[in-house]
């Protein structure tokens, strides 16, 4: 379990964070989104212990990360994949970490052939590609078979074969009865690999919950397609409905779909086509962040404004 | 105490298993040693034509270490290495992680070069020792003996000088956190300031010369030959830079517990 508590940093005048307050629970794979700059990484340095906040706290089992005596053996982290020696071997890394930790030297050739890297073990790690490094990153978190485990955008460099692999890792993770919190900007991604989410924009906690918690403050709308479309408005308005037209397509908001029909159907009116829709999570998570974008690209094109 | 052994025994496979903390100690002893054996070559052959003056105040131990001026700045890079390539890399975060308590960390690292170094500059000392006299020997030339009075001190008190030196670098290190700024620091402390110091007013001058490093290492180094500046004995000059090792350790330890990495 992880808890976060009116956990607030200040960078000088920037608040990286603000008043932040969420609890990791095990059992599932718990999604910590935002855009990049929101804070993410900062709430994660802070459960470590490696950035101090400003006010509030965090803490894992009900304690500050430094008070851990070995604390490998209680939360594995993966923060940045390339936050090593690149002189040292893979598997000399990782027994650093293991002696640091009480850790058995047997567990480390296990923990590479989890990850798959026991064939380059010996090679020096600042020769992996990002991808080696993030699965190196992975067995160093996994080492002490902590029972909290934090992801820091993870899927970052890995292939398509790899992002499948770190998925089912994940969940596995998860049905271990493991605390699994794994941070990313992509929804897409987290609404495949996540069961529980966190969004944050701006260092803010913008929405907390299950995915069937987010599914139900998104809209849902009835996508409608007749040929007595006057027919159709008359009856929209008769009924109350809000209704929009796009193109060829009326769109009805907030409506349940068999609503929609049934009315149709009493009218007369044929339809050509009757399809519910809900925003995707994705939609969701853009609505959310819309206004806590911390960087936005101004323009589409990459040319520079004409002079005349 | 178990948090520190493991700590500890975690940073010495650290250090030894990064190839630039290897050559460092390489550099160290060839150095130490190579230089030494060069300069009583060259003195072995200019002897003759020294003044008397000269050649009454000859002090073969101090041409034997003179090796140690060269040495001394790999045995900075290796101390300044060791924790400002985990700054640079990123690494640090890792290790903090793992150990998280700062302070731990920090004594672990200072305990593995403190040993390293140790044994480094010992033997180095010792061989640019015999290599040295072995090479004066010759007709008219003063040579020491190990067992002469004095001579282990003076053995002991440069070899310790060295480890004193890697410490330094070491402080610097977790304070300024960059492999460059650290070394600019170590040598301007080590080369620089004594040729301002030697540019001021006498006055000033004699005051504040026999506290550089440089004229503390010096006088570990030295005989009971003078030196041209007012400097401290042996005994006092160990003890001087002693207390500043201290004081800079202190100084990194809580900027390194304070700050965020």
């Amino acid at each position: 379990m992880i808890e976060v508590t009116h956990l607030t940093k200040q960078f000088g005048e920037k608040t990286a964070v603000s008043d932040l307050t969420f609890t990791v629970r095990p059992g599932v794979v718990t999604g910590f989104l935002g855009p990049n700059g929101s804070g993410k990484s900062t709430t994660m340095r802070m459960i470590l212990g490696l950035n101090k906040p400003t006010s509030g706290t965090a803490t894992v089992n009900g304690k500050a990360y430094r008070d851990l005596s070995h604390p490998l053996r209680e939360v594995g982290a993966l923060l940045d994949a390339k936050a090593l020696h690149p002189g040292r071997s893979a598997r000399n890394h990782l027994l650093s970490l293991a002696i640091a930790n009480g850790i058995p030297r047997s567990r480390v050739d296990e923990v590479l052939d989890i990850v798959g890297l026991t064939d380059v073990a010996h090679q020096r790690a600042g020769r992996f590609s990002l991808g080696m490094s993030q699965r190196l990153g992975i067995a160093g978190a996994i080492l002490g078979d902590p029972g909290i485990l934090m992801f820091d955008e993870p899927i970052n460099g890995l292939d398509p074969e790899g992002i499948r692999w770190i998925r089912e890792f994940f969940q596995n993770l998860a049905d271990e009865g493991r605390t699994v919190l794994v941070s990313s900007h992509l929804m897409s991604e987290m609404a495949l690999t996540a069961d529980h989410f966190i969004v944050i924009g701006r260092g803010k906690l913008l929405r907390e919950g299950s995915r069937d918690d987010l599914a139900q403050i998104s809209s849902q709308f009835v996508h409608v397609r007749t040929p007595l479309r006057n027919e159709f408005i008359e009856l929209s308005q008769r009924q109350g409905w809000e209704i929009r037209e796009e193109g060829e397509t009326f769109v009805v908001d907030n409506v349940a779909s068999s609503e929609v029909g049934a009315a149709t159907f009493e009218a007369h009116i044929p339809l050509f086509e009757l399809s519910p829709h809900g925003a995707s999570l994705e939609d969701l998570f853009m609505q959310l962040t819309a206004d806590s974008v911390e960087y936005v690209g101004k323009r589409r094109g990459i040319r520079g404004v004409k002079k005349s | 105490m178990s948090r520190f052994l493991d700590a500890f025994r975690s940073e010495f496979r650290k250090f030894l298993t990064v190839r630039s903390s290897l050559v460092g100690v390489a550099m160290t002893a060839g150095l130490t040693i190579g230089f030494g054996a060069l300069i009583c070559f060259v003195m072995r052959q200019q002897f003759p034509s020294l003044s008397v003056q000269e050649k009454l105040t000859f002090d073969p131990v101090v041409f034997a270490f003179a090796g140690v001026l060269f040495g001394q700045f790999a045995t900075g890079v290796i101390g300044a290495q060791f924790i400002t390539s985990e700054f640079a890399t990123g690494a640090i975060h890792t290790t903090l992680a793992s150990v998280p308590g700062r302070w731990t960390v920090l004594f672990a690292k200072a305990s593995v070069l403190k040993i390293v170094l140790i044994i480094t500059s010992a033997i180095s000392v010792t061989i640019s020792f015999f290599v040295g006299q072995a090479i004066l020997s010759g007709p008219g030339i003063p040579v020491a003996h190990i067992s002469d009075p004095g001579i282990t001190r003076q053995v002991i008190l440069t070899a310790l000088y060295l480890v004193l030196l890697g410490l330094l670098a070491m402080g610097l290190g977790f304070i300024l956190r960059q492999t460059a700024a650290t070394i600019s620091v170590y040598v301007v402390l080590l080369l620089v300031l004594p040729i301002i110091d030697v540019l001021m007013p006498s006055s000033i001058r004699d005051a504040t010369f026999k506290y550089l490093p440089s004229s503390l290492g010096r006088s570990m180094m030295s005989g009971s030959q003078p030196y041209v500046y007012p400097v401290f004995s042996p005994w006092v000059s160990t003890a001087i830079f002693i207390a500043y090792i201290v004081a800079l350790f202190g100084v990194a330890g809580f900027l390194f517990a304070k700050r965020d990495v």
